[in-house]
């Protein structure tokens, strides 16, 4: 029996090398083609908003990590606050003056009134980065839900597989935002707790609460 | 050794010698000349094309702010006696409100083309699109003087030309263009014989003690790289005085500004702890915007072969400036990311590099398959898919939450997206917003906006004040208020005064009613980092512009 011989076993390292380049980059030229926003919708029209979701779940992942390191870091600043307070050293408060830097000179670690402020610091700034996020998917879900609200109104004529494919998105779309809910109310719940942590169990300050629901 | 014909000299480099212009006939340089005239050309058309058709975002109008005040006081003074010019929560200036944030010479570079083409935003912005065409011209001069090959200098001249992040950022009122060809003109100085000449030396030092003028950051990361890259790469060629002598003479042209400008306390801002962050943001965005990452893959190949086998690096001259252009932009990074915030625009002035390195590759691979070669010069030219997809499939790519299909961080045809926001630009949040006041508000009213406060007190004759700037001492309740929706916190992420004041006049009084624009409130405007440049409206309006009028009644008379 003849036996098959494929054509690479022919091919040199440098006739090798030029079909690699070639088909590496004609696999980035196709996948480009295919990507484009405009070929996507052409092809598959319902895709725009399965992606959307998509990437709205990807940031749910990172919001949920963003609020538990929040909550380990919340803990630790605790701890800290709690044994500074048993071995009587001065209070640990975060000085709320409008100092020119964040409180992250290096140079300044080993002080500890300096260290918790760091910490502080970074706690906020996941405070910041998880309410950023929340903010921006709560109003594009919105904007979603109300683009196929108006959709599936107006679209009267559409065929029964497009209308179920438009209320299954919804259906998610609400799914989506009742998780967002949880996250808000996580995230509101942690806020409250780094404020007082701010006062030094004083109740919270209401200029530095950099959080608030869109309604 | 396989040898090349170059000026009819046989040479194993394909080095051109300076080609002596005069003495060759009238049309073979008119042929020669020919496709850099129609690159520049096509960059003067992208360039210069409706230059004003958007008004300047917050940071172009702190430029411009500052350049009217030149234009009124000859020093830019951040309080022009209605307005105070201010993102830093007022740590810009000093007591007597002179400008101390950053360098002047961009707020200079404004004022005179506003003194020669009146307060207008293409006025602002011509100068830097100029230097944005400079540098078109000058990315192609250095490789042709230098190398003769005018194969990779067309294609770098053209690569830099369609490079759509870079004509975003040679169109603003600001220092990135300067930056660039300061950048550029020090790198043609040192292939000069700056050792032994005077006017090389003189430039050299001159684009590099402009440079700190431009952004001392600039000049800090992009010369201590260079020093570095030069020192491993042409130590033979850096005599040790003449080098001193520079470097002193340097000095002496930074000395002022280093007292001038707050460089010490910005420095107490460097945090190590921002390191990692900062090198994942600069990185991520080099390879998504900049140089695409396959192709960074093919050099460090080439490289670290090289490395391991100890067999030296090639003595190609061309090849050996590639390495260093490659080395400067590499240190040029890792010596911002101590810096306190990790931007973009930090890295502009090496797009002029990476264009010269990305030209030598497509060089190389049409050299090496025509077919190839063909196929990456489409895909630079034409796309980001080079860019994007790759890091797509390895799933580091970065995006924006409120991001479109129609921004650069997706497979995209950038100069087709550019072309229609250049011939049918929609009007942004800051036309809106200045529009509205222009034919809404009365002499003598007072605006508090949340942001984008600077291009009101450029574009409208009232008082405006919040933004990003310090405390607000006002007895009266403004007469207008902009919320923004995208919230912005200080640098101890506390809530910018402007965000608390705006929020307790609207939560404890009735006295505003809300008026809603029908426009989309964007984040920014104009902002031309291609992360979230937005060149068409997004396909989902996800917030409406809301202006909030005091009551008539009890509103202040003028």
């Amino acid at each position: 029996m003849k036996k098959i011989r494929l054509p690479g076993r022919n091919l040199s390292p440098s006739q090798w090398g030029k079909l690699l380049l070639a088909s590496g980059l004609l696999l980035v030229f196709v996948q480009g083609v295919l990507q484009l926003h405009e070929v996507q919708n052409f092809f598959f029209p319902g895709r725009y908003y399965a992606l959307k979701l998509n990437l709205i779940r990807k940031e749910y992942s990172k919001i949920d990590g963003g609020l538990s390191s929040l909550q380990a870091q919340l803990g630790r600043l605790t701890r800290l606050q709690e044994q500074q307070a048993r071995h009587n050293l001065f209070p640990l408060r975060l000085s709320l003056s409008n100092s020119s830097s964040p409180p992250s000179a290096d140079g300044d670690r080993f002080n500890p009134d300096s260290s918790w402020q760091s910490m502080f610091h970074a706690a906020q700034k996941k405070r910041v980065y998880v309410a950023r996020k929340l903010h921006y998917i709560d109003l594009i879900q919105k904007a979603m839900h109300r683009d196929l609200e108006a959709q599936l109104s107006g679209n009267g004529s559409a065929s029964p597989t497009k209308k179920a494919g438009m209320e299954k998105t919804l259906q998610q779309i609400r799914g989506s935002q009742a998780l967002g809910r949880t996250f808000h109310d996580n995230l509101k719940n942690l806020s409250e707790k780094l404020e007082k942590l701010a006062e030094g169990g004083a109740s919270p300050k209401a200029r530095n609460v950099p959080y608030s629901r869109a309604k | 050794m396989s040898f090349l014909q170059a000026n009819g000299i046989e040479t194993p480099y394909l080095i051109l010698p300076k080609i002596n212009i005069m003495a060759e006939p009238c049309n073979r340089v008119y042929s020669s000349y020919f496709p850099i005239l129609l690159i520049l050309a096509l960059g003067a058309f992208l360039l210069l094309f409706h230059l004003d058709h958007r008004p300047f975002w917050q940071d172009e109008a702190e430029t411009a702010c500052l350049a009217k005040n030149v234009l009124k006081y000859g020093v830019p003074l951040a309080y022009d006696g209605v307005n105070m010019i201010s993102q830093e929560q007022g740590h810009e200036y000093d007591e007597n409100f002179l400008w101390r944030w950053s360098p002047w010479l961009q707020i200079y570079v404004t004022a005179a083309a506003f003194r020669l083409g009146g307060l207008t935003t293409f006025a602002g912005r011509l100068p830097f699109a100029i230097l944005g065409l400079m540098c078109i011209f000058l990315v192609y001069q250095l490789v042709r003087h230098n190398f003769g090959d005018r194969a990779w200098a067309l294609w770098a001249a053209a690569l830099l030309t369609c490079c759509v992040p870079f004509l975003l950022y040679a169109r603003q009122c600001r220092y990135y263009s300067l930056g660039a060809f300061l950048t550029l003109a020090s790198l043609y100085a040192f292939r000069e014989k700056w050792q032994s000449k005077m006017f090389p030396a003189l430039l050299l030092c001159f684009s590099l003690g402009l440079l700190f003028y431009a952004n001392y950051l600039l000049f800090l990361s992009f010369t201590g790289a260079a020093l570095l890259a030069a020192g491993l790469l042409y130590s033979s060629e850096v005599p040790l005085a003449r080098s001193l002598k520079l470097i002193m003479a340097v000095g002496i042209i930074i000395l002022p500004g280093l007292f001038l400008f707050s460089i010490q306390q910005q420095a107490a801002m460097v945090s190590l702890g921002a390191i990692l962050a900062n090198l994942e943001n600069y990185f991520g965005d080099f390879f998504q915007f900049m140089f695409p990452l396959p192709l960074g893959f093919f050099l460090l190949w080439r490289w670290g072969r090289l490395l391991w086998t100890r067999s030296g690096l090639s003595e190609a001259p061309q090849e050996k400036f590639i390495l260093f252009l490659s080395l400067v932009v590499l240190g040029n990074i890792l010596i911002l990311t101590p810096a306190p915030q990790g931007e973009f625009r930090y890295l502009v002035h090496l797009y002029p590099l990476c264009a010269i390195v990305l030209g030598w590759i497509v060089c190389r691979a049409w050299r090496y398959q025509k077919f190839s070669g063909v196929l990456l010069a489409m895909l630079l030219l034409g796309t980001n898919w080079l860019y994007v997809l790759p890091m797509d499939w390895l799933g580091i790519i970065s995006r924006p939450v409120h991001n479109d299909p129609h921004m650069l961080i997706y497979p995209n045809l950038p100069l087709k997206l550019y072309i229609s926001e250049l011939s049918s630009p929609y009007p942004d949040v800051n036309q809106n917003l200045i529009r509205f006041f222009q034919t809404h508000a009365r002499p003598g009213e007072t605006i508090l906006t949340a942001y984008g406060d600077l291009p009101l007190q450029f574009y409208t004759p009232y008082r405006v004040f919040g933004g990003l700037g310090g405390p607000i001492v006002e007895t009266q309740p403004p007469d207008w208020l902009v919320p923004r929706w995208y919230t912005r916190w200080n640098r101890q992420y506390d809530l910018n005064e402007s965000e608390v004041l705006i929020r307790q006049l609207l939560a404890h009084s009735t006295d505003y009613r809300p008026i809603i624009l029908p426009a989309e409130d964007e984040i920014f405007g104009n902002q031309p980092d291609p992360f979230f440049h937005r060149f068409i409206p997004p396909i989902e309006s996800i917030a409406p512009l809301i202006v909030y009028e005091k009551n008539p009644p009890t509103r202040q008379k003028p």
